[in-house]
């Protein structure tokens, strides 16, 4: 009575396990940039240098990008979206650190096309195969300010005293920038609330550095 | 309900060289998304609503009884499928059938159980998948093994209810028969690939 049925079913199954397998390379991948890029954080003064050694792990992860944009079927990216959503946020997560630390820039769409060769979406009615949903780009956004407040305070640590600051503008920027969405009860919206605490963190850095005169300070002897 | 396919807005422009430029586009895109899912729950309710209505006539009416079937079911069908498409409009591109699957869900299933009782009364066998995938693809929608399943699943429930009625009715002759068929339907279902569907669902 339901073969075919089963048979359909079977292929599915069949079809998420590749998935699955794809995805675990690339988590693997990521998980050694995430490695990588985590020098920032005792080597504050490197961004650039570690962004460029970051490099050929993004090139990876773009290799494995391509194979898995190859095994999900044209016109059902939705129905398999849920099993590589995470992997996908934590690349342009890590995207979004390494521009940081190498421009002290937000990473753009564009940014993230390059790298990855995959676009992200960004209108209802504009027909994409395989694409970075805009919810996990921002997902991916929401999540540079809690890595941004260990940068600050090791940047502190490392007596680099004017980055904190730098760093609460940036931070900022991006809290108001999610405050202008009309956010529902979703993730993108837990992940926005949390925002609040690292910008609080990253407040309390500045102003320790303030009340101990050591940004003046600092820059007295740059003169 | 067109206007939210095709709205005639001005569209948030992204400069390359700005990438802050994105987050009047990520709004625009939220609230474009978050209103055409508020309608499609909307028309979805509709078809649920007539399709239980659909499933309450089809429990007055005899097995084989082809006339008393049509009357009573082509012009509501007809409307439903009128649903279908307007759904299918309003989802705009074929990506976005996928998109909101959750919320056009719960209509689709209600339907399937409707089709697939019906043909029961019609023929006394189980509507097919792929019959279910035709009767769907005139207005455009699919139908996926799971969600072929789960109205089925309800089907089982009105069966239960049409014998129990047709007991009291002293129609014994039917009561074996569902009881049968039933028999046949469960043994056949691919249960367990039918769990791991529906848990990831």
């Amino acid at each position: 009575m339901f073969a075919h049925v089963q048979d359909l079913m079977d292929r599915e199954s069949d079809l998420r396990d590749d998935i699955r397998s794809r995805v675990r390379s690339l988590d693997r991948i990521l998980r050694n940039t995430h490695t990588c890029l985590s020098q920032a954080f005792s080597a504050t003064a490197n961004g650039q240098a570690i962004a460029a050694e970051s490099q050929s792990l993004f090139d990876l992860a773009r290799e494995e990008l391509k194979q898995l944009k190859a095994v999900v079927p044209s016109g059902q990216y939705h129905r398999y979206a849920s099993q590589f959503s995470n992997a996908l946020q934590t690349a342009i997560s890590l995207l979004a650190f390494r521009v940081y630390i190498a421009s002290e820039d937000l990473l753009s769409i564009q940014q993230v096309e390059g790298a990855f060769d995959i676009p992200v979406e960004t209108d209802l009615n504009t027909p994409l195969d395989f694409f970075v949903p805009l919810d996990d780009y921002l997902l991916a956004i929401a999540s540079l300010p809690s890595e941004l407040s260990r940068l600050a305070i090791n940047s502190a640590a490392q007596r680099d005293y004017a980055r904190p600051a730098r760093i609460l503008a940036f931070t900022q920027r991006v809290y108001q920038g999610f405050q202008t969405l009309n956010l529902k009860n979703d993730a993108v919206r837990r992940k926005y609330d949390s925002i609040k605490y690292d910008v609080k963190k990253i407040e309390e850095i500045v102003y320790d550095i303030r009340m101990r005169n050591l940004d003046a300070q600092q820059q007295a002897v740059s003169v | 309900m067109t206007s939210v396919a095709n709205a005639l807005v001005v569209l948030p422009a992204i400069d390359a060289s700005d990438p802050w430029s994105i987050f009047p586009v990520a709004k625009h895109f939220i609230d474009a998304r978050w209103e055409r899912r508020e309608v499609l729950i909307k028309q979805s309710r509709e078809i649920t609503r007539d399709s239980k209505k659909l499933i309450v006539a089809l429990h007055r009416l005899q097995m084989f009884d082809t006339a008393g079937l049509a009357a009573a079911t082509d012009k509501p069908l007809a409307r439903i499928a009128q649903l279908c498409a307007t759904v299918n409009t309003t989802i705009g591109h074929p990506v976005n059938k996928e998109r909101f699957y959750r919320d056009l869900r719960p209509g689709m299933e209600e339907l399937i159980e409707a089709l697939s009782f019906r043909h029961y009364l019609q023929t006394g066998k189980l509507l097919s998948y792929e019959e279910t995938v035709s009767a769907l693809a005139a207005s455009g929608h699919s139908v996926t093994p799971e969600l072929y399943i789960l109205g089925l699943m309800d089907l089982g429930g009105e069966l239960m209810r049409y014998a129990t009625s047709q007991a009291t009715n002293r129609a014994v002759g039917i009561v074996f028969a569902v009881c049968h068929f039933m028999q046949q339907f469960f043994h056949g279902i691919p249960f367990p690939f039918f769990v791991c569907m529906y848990v990831r669902e």
